[in-house]
Formats: structure tokens, sequence, C-alpha cells
């Protein structure tokens, strides 16, 4: 979500002229991307986002001029920081036992299907031996599926381990979330056309089986069917593609695709025997 | 302050945005407290840069005093907040009028409870359902109506509002000092 720069930054220098009109032009400029801070940042649902806005919205006079409309700093990276510290205020203040933490739970809709099965067991337990396997899988895997949850430990090992500056770091950490959640939606749109297709598998069939056709159109039918499978089988192939991007942007990590391919599986198999062994007790 | 606040924080923003800064660059290395937070920042940064927001359930939140509405926010595209009255009187009623395809949904207050009207700019027949959040069955429901649908009496709660085929997230808020 964009904020206009700007804008933005041309309503703040008027705010002491005109203050009533600037903040109401200000209001519908922040109000969306307010409402859903909550919602982008920290996974929350629209109950939280509602609350927070109010909260928000009440001190936006005062939070607003902060700001120097003069400074090189981006406005968005500049309110993100403001509404963070706002944001952890909040609930602080409303749930007394929140914690600062995210959980493999709130991007249980991002994460790809092959790993993290829910079906074979629960989030908690994945969580769990995401934990207990090796520093450099878990670094690996968090990089590939979950880089949201690069932490702060996580920036110095990749730091020694790989040889890159802090900023590298946080470049590759920005590229990585914004090309997963571009394959989460992909992926998403790919299950959509599947399912559309199925339907009208479902409907043609059900007509041969059911209605007395001519042989015309029984032919026509069965050849629809063929051509709408032959559809969907491709489609199937394109949700088993390796994550192109993905998988190149953590391979220059290697200087080759061979290595990062063959470090990737390493950890993707350690994982599953320390899942596996985790469920069998 | 930004982390552990031995840098000023417009530098430290300057440093997320891309600038380079060598010194902020070894600090960074030493201290956590200044990590944890730059980590989190770039996390919402990404985030917040490939958020979709037009996938999202349409939702309506208004908060009022009295009769005032106090403030509001919906991500429909046409909405204005009107001060209305009967003619000659001296009451004015706060309501806010959200407009999309071919509805028209208004919202207003009186001292106790809210009230919602939804009627049709073209008179083809729609259905309106209302619940509260959480509950299955809906406390209102309506089919095939042509004509303009209200209803009143309701407390400051949050409701699935269903029109036609388009669920929205109502959320009434009376704010405090003020009881339903």
């Amino acid at each position: 979500m964009n904020l206009n720069d700007e804008k933005i930054r041309k309503l703040i220098k008027n705010f002491s002229f005109d203050p009533s009109n600037v903040f109401e032009e200000l209001k519908k400029e922040l109000s969306e991307y307010i409402y859903y801070f909550p919602k982008m940042a920290y996974k929350k649902n629209l109950d939280v986002c509602g609350d927070f806005y109010l909260y928000i919205i009440e001190r936006l006079d005062k939070i607003i001029v902060n700001f120097n409309p003069e400074s090189g700093v981006k406005f968005k990276t500049w309110f993100n920081y403001v509404l963070k510290n706002n944001f952890i205020n909040f609930m602080k203040f409303v749930y007394k036992d929140f914690k600062n933490e995210l959980s493999i739970e709130d991007y249980h809709d991002t994460l790809p299907f092959e790993v993290f099965n829910e079906e074979e067991g629960t989030l908690k337990d994945i969580e769990i031996t995401f934990e207990s396997i090796e520093e450099i899988d878990r670094l690996i895997l968090k990089l590939y599926y979950i880089p949201e949850f690069i932490n702060e430990k996580d920036v110095l090992s990749l730091s020694e381990n790989f040889d890159l500056s802090v900023s590298q770091i946080f470049e590759l950490q920005r590229k990585l979330i914004i090309l997963r959640q571009n394959e989460a939606e992909r992926l998403k749109s790919l299950a959509l056309k599947i399912k559309e297709i199925n339907s009208i598998i479902l409907e043609k069939k059900y007509l041969i089986h059911k209605e007395k056709l001519s042989q015309n159109e029984l032919n026509e039918n069965i050849a629809f069917i063929a051509r709408l499978e032959a559809r969907r089988f491709k489609l199937i192939n394109k949700i088993r593609d390796e994550e192109k991007d993905i998988f190149e942007t953590i391979a220059l990590l290697f200087n080759s695709k061979e290595k990062a391919r063959y470090r990737l599986k390493i950890a993707r198999d350690k994982f599953k025997f320390y899942y596996l062994k985790r469920k069998a007790g | 302050m930004f982390g552990c606040g031995k840098f000023s924080e417009e530098r430290f923003l300057l440093f997320i945005d891309g600038k380079k800064d060598a010194e902020i660059e070894n600090h960074l290395k030493e201290c956590t407290e200044c990590l944890k937070e730059f980590v989190e920042l770039n996390r919402i940064n990404a985030e917040t840069d490939v958020y979709k927001p037009e996938k999202i359930k349409k939702s309506i939140l208004l908060k009022s005093a009295g009769e005032k509405i106090t403030s509001f926010f919906t991500n429909f595209e046409n909405k204005r907040l009107v001060s209305a009255g009967v003619m000659g009187g001296e009451n004015k009623k706060d309501i806010l009028i959200i407009e999309y395809s071919e509805f028209l949904i208004k919202i207003s207050k009186n001292e106790k409870c809210f009230t919602i009207s939804i009627l049709t700019k073209d008179k083809k027949p729609f259905n309106v359902e209302l619940k509260k959040e959480g509950e299955e069955i809906p406390f209102f429901m309506k089919t095939n109506s042509r004509d303009e649908i209200s209803i009143s009496e309701l407390k400051g709660e949050k409701y699935i509002l269903m029109i036609d085929d388009e669920e929205i997230y109502l959320n009434l808020v009376q704010e405090e000092g003020y009881e339903n």
C-alpha cells in the first residue's frame, strides 16, 4: 500500500497556515493506511484495526507535526516507525499480556504447502521443530519460506555465514518478503482457476451422464472436457514449478544454483526428519 | 528515541531508506537494541509495500457521541458525512452516506441507538441480512425488496451486513460516557 510522499509533504508544510482544511486532507490521505496498519504489519483482525484507527485519529494532529517535511526520510518510513511505536503502546494498554511477537500461525495464509502442511500436524509443532534444527538450516528455510521471521540474531548469523553487510541483509529480507507474498498471491490465483475448471468439468460430465445427447454433442463435450483437463494439468504444473524468483535470490548467497538447490534440499530434509521424529514422540 | 539512542531517529530512518552510513552499519553489529528495532521496521516496510487493500473485506467503522458522528472510516470510495434535519426544525442529525454500485447506505444515530437504511437507485429487488459478528444466524433478514430497508434500534456493536452478495464488516462504536 503506497502513500503519496510528495502530496503529504506539501500538506504538512501548509498545516500551520490552514490547520483545519489541511488536516481534513491529511486524514483523507492517511485514513486507509492507518486503518489497515495492524493487519499489514501485525496480522491483526479488523476489530483491532478499527480500535487502533480511532486511537490514532484522535492523536493525528499532534503526531503529524513531528514530521519534518524538509527531511530526506521518506514519509512512509517515518510513519511506519511512528505507527509501530503507537501500536505497541496501544496493544499494551488494551491487552495487558500483549507480546510483540509474530507466530507461524500469523503467516499460515502465505506459507507454501509442501513443507508446512497443516494437515500433518499443528503449526505449533512446526514452530518447535523450526527452533530445534541447526542454525544454518533454519536460516536457509527462514529466508526461503518466511523471511518475515528473520530476527536480530539471524541478521548477525547471516552476516557471519555469508559475509554480508547488515544493510545487504536488510535489502535481501525486504526483497524476499515481497517475492514471497507475490508468490502466495500467484498460488492463490492458480488454485482458484483450477477450482473453476474442476466445476466446469464436473458439470460437463454430469451432462454426459444424465442427458441423452446426440453423437455430435457427445463428441463436442468430450473434446471440451479433454481441453479443460489439459489446461488444468498445465496449471497444476505451474503450481509445482520451483519458486523461480525466490530461488534465484537465495542462490546469489551461494554463488551457484546447484549449491543453493543442494543446501535447500538438505535443510528441508532435516526439517522433515526432525518434524516426523517429534510427531512420532 | 531510536533503539539505544546513540544516533538520531532521522539518521536511522535515512539508513533504512538506503542511505549508506558506515557508523550505523558497525553500530548495528554491536547493539542488539537498535538491531531489533531495525529488523522490525524493515519487515514492516516490506509488508506494507506489498499489501493490496483492494482484496479485503469492505468495512465501515463509525464512532458517535450522542447524536454526533465523531469519526468514521470506510474503504468504500464514495462516502460523505452530512448533517440533515426536518425542514424548519432546529435539530440536525449526522448521517454517513455511502454509495456503492446501485446501493445507498445511510447510517445515523439518535441519542441511544444507530439506524441503518439501505436503498437502491434503480429499484431492482435486493436482499439484506444483518447479524452480530461471531453469530451464525442473522437477526434481520429481508429478501426481494425494492423499497428502502431500515434497521433501527442497533446498539454499538460489531455486525456483518450482507447486501446481496457483498459482505460488509460494520463496527458501530458508542463513545464512553454515552450509554446505549
